[in-house]
């Protein structure tokens, strides 16, 4: 709850007073958080860099230029600006024919795109297993078990029901340990 | 097992490498976007609106419910203060002004105002002292616009006169009412009553004083009638057992009234005693005038009283009417004394009447003696004539008291030894 104020507190600052420093702080808040929801999606540290910048500029310009629109949570709105940049990102590969558009979809079973990573051996299992979802299933195992959003949030993000969410994180778990069981 | 990857799916954010940001970028990269947004800001800072009102009261409450409900109640609620206090603000600028003055308009707008919401929500008790409070006013604004003579003041008073007649009149006709509906409150009513109208009369006794010309006895009546009918009601409702007073109570009640009536009968003779005075200088002023009546040229000259006569007529009738009061109001207290409560409010009825009757009639006397005044001194400063000596002009100003003549007027030149 005190969060919740602080951000506000915060967002009204920067909508009022376009306070810099203000925004810097919800900066903080948020850039590990959009980093790994851009990263698991773009599976490049650089990609994942330079896209986690523009994402915040691209939501100062927002608060910025659109003062009339009210923003409920900074969050919900930081997250659809990183999804949709993403998405973005993904086009304009396509564009260029260095990934096909169906990417989107797929790109969870595409082992060959995994960097490797310094990690423990299980949580390196699990993270290829997440993998193997499917897009949406990954959006919102992240978003709900790795940055620690609500599922209300992560309804908002993703434009769909709480009841959906649910249904999506449940189905989810099942098929990762069901990937488990074959992995045994 | 759900636990377990559940687990291991929140451990990955605690390990460093690629799935984490490099804590140097992060900060490098604040530091360049700050760089960049700072560019953005405009040094002129963004001026008050009321849009960040909502926006900070969004911090705390949902802002759907900002925008749909708090915004237009509070919009409601500032537009109303602010309309209010604007009204306030000019009504209380105008609350000192007198009739005549500029203000003065919208101070009886508001007061008309006022008097319409209290008929609407309030009672009639309620609606009656608000009429007796404004008649008050009326009386206050009369006595100040007499004191400070400005342009017209005369005319003004009248005005003002006027209103307070209509403010008693109604007044009386919500009193009489509550009596019909409630009368369980006609004491609280009386009170008021009979408070406002002591003030009135103390305020027109004043103006009386300051200027003669301004006629108030028609305001006293009504006041004292008011004053008077409303304790009347009182005694009635009791002895009808629908107001809870006490004896002493209701006894102080209708002996206020009787020393209300006394007091305005000694007021009443000490006029009588100063038209007499008047009289009296009148007559020395055409004993010693040398000049005489030239009909061509002096044909105003058609009210100069027979002094003597006038003065005897005038004592004589007064004195037998403030006998005649004095003697009333004993009786009424007598009947107070042994409870004849009704009886004694008939009296004190009565006394006034007769009371109101000497008063027209001292200064309707008053008036003819003033005027006869002032023309005497007139015909002294533009003729230097002759007089003739044994012709008489009628005149036309006679005056009754009950069935008494007080002034019998005639014009006598007599020859001066």
């Amino acid at each position: 709850m005190k969060r919740k104020i602080n951000e506000k507190i915060l967002l009204y600052k920067i909508k009022t007073k376009k306070d810099p420093e203000a925004f810097g702080q919800l900066y903080d808040l948020y850039i590990e958080k959009i980093y790994r929801f851009i990263y698991f999606k773009v599976n490049s540290k650089e990609e994942s860099e330079d896209l986690t910048s523009a994402v915040f500029l691209k939501v100062w310009s927002y608060l910025i230029e659109h003062k009339e629109k009210e923003v409920d949570s900074f969050s919900g709105l930081v997250y659809k600006i990183a999804r949709n940049i993403v998405i973005d990102f993904y086009r304009s590969k396509a564009v260029h024919k260095e990934y096909p558009i169906d990417i989107l979809e797929e790109i969870g079973e595409d082992d060959h795109n995994l960097y490797k990573i310094e990690m423990n051996q299980e949580v390196e299992k699990i993270m290829k297993d997440i993998k193997k979802l499917k897009y949406e299933y990954q959006e919102v195992i992240t978003l709900k078990y790795v940055d620690d959003l609500e599922v209300s949030k992560i309804a908002e993000i993703l434009d769909r029901s709480q009841t959906n969410i649910r249904v999506i994180m449940h189905r989810a778990i099942k098929k990762l340990k069901s990937f488990q069981e074959n992995n045994k | 097992m759900s636990r377990e990857i559940i687990e291991k799916i929140k451990q990955m954010k605690n390990y460093n490498g690629q799935i984490n940001p490099d804590q140097v970028w992060i900060a490098k990269n604040r530091e360049q976007m700050m760089t960049q947004i700072k560019n953005t800001v405009p040094e002129i800072k963004p001026k008050f609106n009321f849009k960040m009102v909502w926006q900070a009261i969004g911090i705390f409450i949902p802002n759907k419910i900002v925008y749909n409900v708090v915004r237009p109640l509070v919009v409601f609620i500032l537009v109303g203060t602010l309309t209010t206090s604007g009204w306030i603000a000019s009504v209380s600028a105008t609350q000192n002004s007198l009739p005549g003055e500029l203000g003065y308009s919208v101070k009886r707008a508001t007061e008309k105002t006022q008097v319409v919401v209290a008929s609407i929500i309030s009672t009639e008790e309620v609606e009656a002292q608000i009429h007796m409070d404004l008649a008050s006013k009326r009386a206050k604004e009369i006595k100040q616009v007499v004191v400070e003579n400005k342009n017209n003041f005369i005319k003004n008073a009248q005005v003002a006169m006027v209103d307070l007649e209509k403010s008693i009149q109604t007044a009386e006709k919500k009193i009489k009412s509550v009596g019909e509906t409630k009368p369980e409150k006609v004491l609280e009513v009386s009170k008021n009553v009979t408070e406002k109208a002591k003030e009135i009369k103390e305020n027109l006794k004043n103006v009386e004083v300051q200027n003669n010309e301004i006629d108030i006895n028609k305001v006293q009546k009504i006041t004292n009638e008011i004053s008077i009918g409303t304790v009347e009601l009182v005694v009635k409702k009791k002895e009808e057992g629908k107001v809870i007073i006490s004896e002493e109570e209701v006894k102080k009640l209708v002996s206020d009234q009787i020393e209300s009536i006394s007091s305005d009968a000694n007021i009443v003779q000490q006029k009588a005693e100063i038209v007499v005075d008047q009289i009296v200088a009148v007559e020395s002023l055409q004993t010693t005038s040398t000049t005489e009546v030239a009909t061509s040229g002096l044909s105003m000259l058609e009210n100069t009283v027979s002094t003597k006569s006038l003065v005897e007529g005038t004592s004589k009738t007064v004195a037998d009417n403030i006998q005649q009061t004095e003697k009333s109001l004993t009786e009424a207290k007598t009947l107070v004394e042994n409870n004849h409560l009704l009886e004694a409010i008939q009296k004190v009825k009565e006394v006034t009447q007769v009371n109101q009757e000497i008063a027209q009639a001292v200064k309707e006397t008053q008036k003819a003696v003033i005027e006869v005044q002032s023309q005497i001194n007139q015909q002294n400063l533009i003729v230097n004539t002759t007089t003739n000596i044994g012709s008489t002009i009628p005149v036309s100003t006679t005056t009754n008291i009950g069935s008494t003549t007080l002034v019998s007027t005639t014009i006598k030149i007599e020859e001066k030894n």
